[in-house]
């Protein structure tokens, strides 16, 4: 597994903060093999693309030093873009939101509860297709997540305008990422009572009258 | 990360909604994410055609099956569409006359299998199968990766 480049943000933010980002985030190869049980390149990729998202765009507003730890101060909606683009999170986030209103809007505040909503442009029938993966398992995780960040210290939580914002650091998104739990193929397919169960079906080319082109 | 390409008889198999299937037990055994396992849209189209062929009642059951495949695959992202890279591999290896079984019978390899296995030859995906004799020429040809939980 090769390293991600990291002259691009060298380039952008100097050596010293990419020598934090590198120590932060355990930037070595045993770190990097952890990461790795999670999904390999997709996974870098992600972790990649959302440095690239938080350091972008409002470069001088988000990203911040704490002592030489590096921080991101990521929107919700820089946050919503990245589990949208990575399947695994996306799905306990969705779950998340599809939770009673009344249980995150005490503990965290409406307006924070329907800018996730809204960010997250949660659909009914989205959360529909993810019956059979486990839904305590991922509401858990992601209420974990939460709690860590916005109860664990609260110096985290602020809110910009009617936007929430979290202001986590690197080695938090990284066991974030580390952490997220996994879809198994066995569930998709498990046996569902509420579905028929199919008689042996063969299936061929020939049986469907399909028929070679001829020129 | 390739993953495994689910042959179009495996798939209609993994969606039966049985337990002890063959392809279920290899895909419990192994423990893979959903990620690392993908279907063709072609074999979709053959799955769909086989079972407007059928005879009631077990055409609505396995409509059923099916319109739930569509579903949970497309939820996950797991169908691969046919690219141009994969249909000029699959007429390339249509001239190869790649034999298979058609019903008990001896036949050539029609042009949505091909397409299929091109798709596993083309994303390197392992192609996973009930094993016929074109599966091992296209394997030394064409470093095809396959596996048979039929086995």
């Amino acid at each position: 597994m090769e390293p991600i480049a990291l002259s691009p943000l060298e380039d952008q933010l100097g050596t010293s903060y990419v020598g934090a980002l590198r120590k932060t985030i355990g930037w070595e190869e045993e770190e990097v093999r952890t990461v790795q049980v999670w999904g390999s390149a997709k996974a870098k990729d992600h972790f990649s693309e959302v440095v690239t998202l938080a350091l972008e765009g409002e470069r001088r507003q988000i990203v911040r030093r704490r002592s030489d730890e590096p921080v991101l101060v990521m929107s919700m909606g820089h946050l919503a873009s990245f589990v949208a683009k990575a399947a695994p999170l996306r799905r306990f986030a969705l779950m998340i939101v599809k939770e009673p209103e009344s249980d995150l809007g005490t503990r965290y505040g409406v307006p924070f509860t329907n800018a996730l909503r809204h960010t997250m442009e949660v659909e009914v029938k989205e959360t529909a297709a993810f019956r059979p993966w486990g839904v305590a398992k991922a509401k858990g995780h992601f209420r974990e997540m939460l709690d860590r960040v916005l109860e664990g210290e609260s110096q985290l939580v602020r809110r910009r305008r009617d936007e929430p914002v979290l202001l986590t650091t690197v080695a938090q998104l990284a066991d974030f990422v580390e952490h997220a739990p996994k879809q198994r193929f066995a569930d998709l397919i498990a046996h569902d009572p509420q579905l028929p169960v199919g008689s042996p079906l063969e299936v061929s080319e020939a049986a469907t009258g399909f028929d070679k082109i001829e020129i | 990360m390739p993953g495994y390409l689910l042959g179009t008889q495996a798939f209609v198999d993994a969606v039966s909604n049985r337990t002890d299937g063959p392809v279920q037990r290899w895909v419990r055994d192994r423990d893979l994410d959903v990620d690392e396992i993908a279907v063709s849209a072609v074999s979709f189209m053959l799955f769909k055609r086989t079972v407007d062929h059928l005879n009631l009642p077990e055409r609505g059951d396995w409509q059923v099956l099916f319109d739930s495949a569509v579903t949970r695959f497309e939820a996950e992202n797991r169908v691969r569409p046919v690219s141009l890279r994969i249909a000029v591999r699959a007429a390339e290896l249509s001239g190869r006359h790649l034999r298979t079984t058609l019903g008990g019978q001896p036949a050539e390899l029609g042009e949505l299998g091909l397409l299929v296995l091109a798709t596993a030859l083309d994303e390197e995906f392992t192609l996973v199968d009930r094993r016929q004799s074109f599966h091992e020429v296209v394997k030394q040809k064409d470093g095809l990766r396959f596996v048979d939980p039929y086995a």
